[in-house]
């Protein structure tokens, strides 16, 4: 393996058996045939097996950022474990050149009846600390975890962000080479989150290669240089960080979007209204159920009145998936239908929505010009999703709309 | 392949110690006896067995020393075995959610539960040593050998274990099955009672290594006098073919086991 060259897969692949007792059966064989030197054929799929990675081939620089995503399931962690060598892969071949340090469920190995000092020299031996490693580092877990009185404290009364703390200080403490990172910001408070985020800014000064897994895409983009998208368990996109989030957020979306196209069609409409005019069918315009921030949202309804009626209103309601009233309009501030008789294609353009990320549904009403007659009313019944934008930073706005609102100083 | 293997285990000495200290201190850590537990057993047993004794239910024949001195030897090196392989065989297993999570030396976990058996062998050690005191008995060359004499017994215990250790891994029956074969080792081989000398059960005995693997030591701390070293030889030869074979295997696979925890 090239002197620059950290991690390198060729044609990694790990197998899971679905079955219990198929896979006691199928480590035992194993087993007994490697014993006797024969070979269990790891790259072959057996009854109830499959690839919970396949075919994975990538090389990683020393000191590099690489980001592993995708949805759960898809095999990062499986991949995680095999960079660590906890499992080993079925098929293909693994060099990994440097110590291996991993933040993977910090903590592994506490005994909870110890002290937090007594975890620390037994949690550092199991990360490969030598003792005089750990006493040269001790004073510097103990400050990076704070762990202030509770040194001395068995570390079942630790609070959870104690326990991850000190879990966390022992693993960067052991100057690894390569650092592996699943989704361990996610956990502990702000402070905690910050200092860690600090510490591993710090690691990729000093060259460490990181393998960053995450959910927290934007944290991604930010952290790594490039990253690997796995997709049930195969490699879908390697390259620049910001192409793969963007390519698999646009994966996401397209899924939310069949799901929801699923999900609407089968959807009971919840109608009420006298029935003088109807909307008989409704739908978002090209299939398109998901949409970000700022996208216009087009809805195409069907109306028909076989008697006639004056100067309808055509209108429409949002509610959060939670069924939080958000907003509601109707035609009486556009252009106006002086009669709906027979059939009537209208069209709602819901111009520049400002609603924030998440799930929503649209209600659509047909009533007179005072809004006192409801001819025909769909509660609820469309439902759709702003997703995530990709490249846009996590949004400053909470709840459901998006706030523009500029800031002037003065003096 | 053995030099690899020596130079984990030598390299992994600390965590050994480490594993071993956590699992000891947690042991003891919420109670009030704490480290007393450790004799109450092996009280209990020598005590049980001597009542029957006394009440003529069992018959544990003639012992070179007394009763009670004969028992604590043996217990105490029964220990070794009892206790070492119990503990060693479910070490993988118990430190399952550690091995999916951590990579680190699986060897060290197997020698670090094995070496759980030095407490309980230490201190019925200490009782047969100032019973030896009491009773008189006189230190001889073999005496002196008896730590030497434990190894094959050592090497019996861990190489086993290894195995076991692996297999309790997938199927978690192995754990259960060991515990009862300890029990029905400790009552099939003469060490609470005298090696009978006639009858068909001697050759039960006879081609058992377990029985020279304690009781050569054992009688070399009571006696001075160790007999049966002829058998004593070809058990430790097959103590040390069992350990190379056994932590072999346990190596060549350790790195398949994590998946099948």
């Amino acid at each position: 393996m090239n002197d620059n060259i950290s991690i390198k897969a060729e044609g990694l692949a790990k197998k899971y058996c679905k079955s219990l007792k198929r896979s006691m059966f199928y480590g035992m064989t194993d087993i007994l045939k490697n014993i006797f030197g024969k070979s269990s054929a790891p790259g072959l799929l057996r009854k109830d097996e499959f690839w919970a990675l396949a075919e994975l081939n990538f090389e990683i620089k020393k000191g590099e950022t690489v980001g592993v995503i995708g949805g759960n399931g898809s095999g990062k962690t499986t991949l995680l474990k095999m960079l660590n060598g906890i499992f080993w892969p079925d098929k293909g071949k693994l060099s990994v050149d440097g110590k291996v340090g991993a933040l993977i469920e910090v903590g592994a190995g506490f005994q909870p009846l110890l002290t937090g000092r007594e975890n620390i020299y037994i949690n550092g031996a199991v990360l490969g600390m030598s003792k005089s490693e750990v006493e040269a580092k001790f004073l510097a877990i103990v400050e990076f975890a704070e762990l202030g009185d509770f040194l001395e404290v068995p570390v079942k009364h630790y609070s959870s962000g104690m326990f991850v703390r000190l879990g966390f200080a022992i693993a960067v403490h052991s100057d690894p080479g390569i650092l592996l990172v699943d989704e361990i910001l996610s956990v502990g408070d702000e402070k905690f989150r910050n200092k860690c985020q600090n510490r591993i800014d710090e690691l990729r000064k000093k060259e460490v290669t990181i393998i960053y897994v995450s959910h927290d895409l934007m944290s991604v983009k930010r952290l790594c240089s490039r990253a690997l998208w796995l997709k049930s368990g195969e490699p879908a996109f390697f390259g620049a960080a910001d192409q793969a989030v963007n390519a698999y957020l646009d994966s996401l979306n397209a899924d939310y979007n069949r799901e929801l196209a699923g999900k609407n069609k089968q959807a009971v409409i919840h109608r009420s209204g006298t029935g003088e005019a109807v909307i008989r069918k409704a739908e978002f315009s090209g299939g398109k159920y998901v949409f970000k921030t700022g996208d216009d949202m087009l809805v195409d309804a069907e109306c028909y009145s076989e008697k006639g009626v004056k100067n309808p209103l055509f209108g429409a309601i949002i509610h959060s998936s939670s069924g939080v009233y958000i907003a509601g309009t109707n035609s009486s501030t556009g252009e106006k239908l002086e009669e709906l008789k027979g059939k009537v294609n209208v069209r709602y353009v819901f111009e520049k929505l400002q609603l924030l990320p998440g799930n929503y549904f649209l209600s659509l009403a047909l009533h007179d010009e005072e809004g006192r007659r409801i001819y025909d009313l769909h509660e609820q019944s469309y439902e759709f999703q702003i997703a995530v934008s990709a490249g846009e930073k996590v949004p400053a706005s909470s709840g459901f709309m998006k706030l523009n609102c500029k800031w002037e100083y003065k003096g | 392949m053995f030099k690899q293997i020596a130079r984990e285990i030598i390299d992994s000495k600390w965590l050994i110690y480490q594993l071993f200290k956590r699992d000891f201190s947690a042991a003891y850590r919420q109670s009030i006896f704490g480290i007393l537990w450790i004799i109450v057993i092996p009280v209990i047993g020598i005590a049980g067995v001597f009542l029957l004794n006394r009440s003529n239910i069992v018959n544990i024949g003639e012992t070179p020393v007394s009763f009670l001195l004969y028992a604590a030897s043996g217990l105490a090196v029964w220990q070794i075995f009892g206790i070492g392989l119990v503990s060693a065989t479910s070490s993988l297993a118990k430190a399952g959610p550690m091995i999916v999570k951590v990579n680190f030396s699986k060897k060290s976990l197997v020698i670090s539960a094995f070496s759980q058996c030095l407490a309980p062998f230490l201190v019925l050690f200490t009782v047969t040593l100032i019973l030896c005191l009491v009773e008189g008995v006189k230190a001889t060359f073999f005496t002196l050998l008896f730590p030497v004499l434990l190894l094959p017994l050592i090497l019996f215990t861990l190489g086993l274990g290894f195995m076991l250790a692996l297999l309790n891994g997938i199927i978690r029956d192995i754990a259960s099955a060991v515990s009862v074969l300890a029990t029905f080792l400790l009552l099939f081989t003469p060490i609470l009672y005298a090696a009978p000398k006639t009858g068909g059960y001697i050759y039960a005995v006879r081609y058992n290594p377990l029985y020279y693997l304690i009781s050569v030591p054992r009688d070399a701390l009571i006696t001075g006098a160790p007999g049966h070293l002829y058998g004593y030889f070809i058990s430790a030869l097959l103590s040390l073919l069992i350990f190379c074979v056994c932590i072999t295997v346990f190596h060549i696979t350790e790195t398949r086991i994590a998946e099948r925890i």
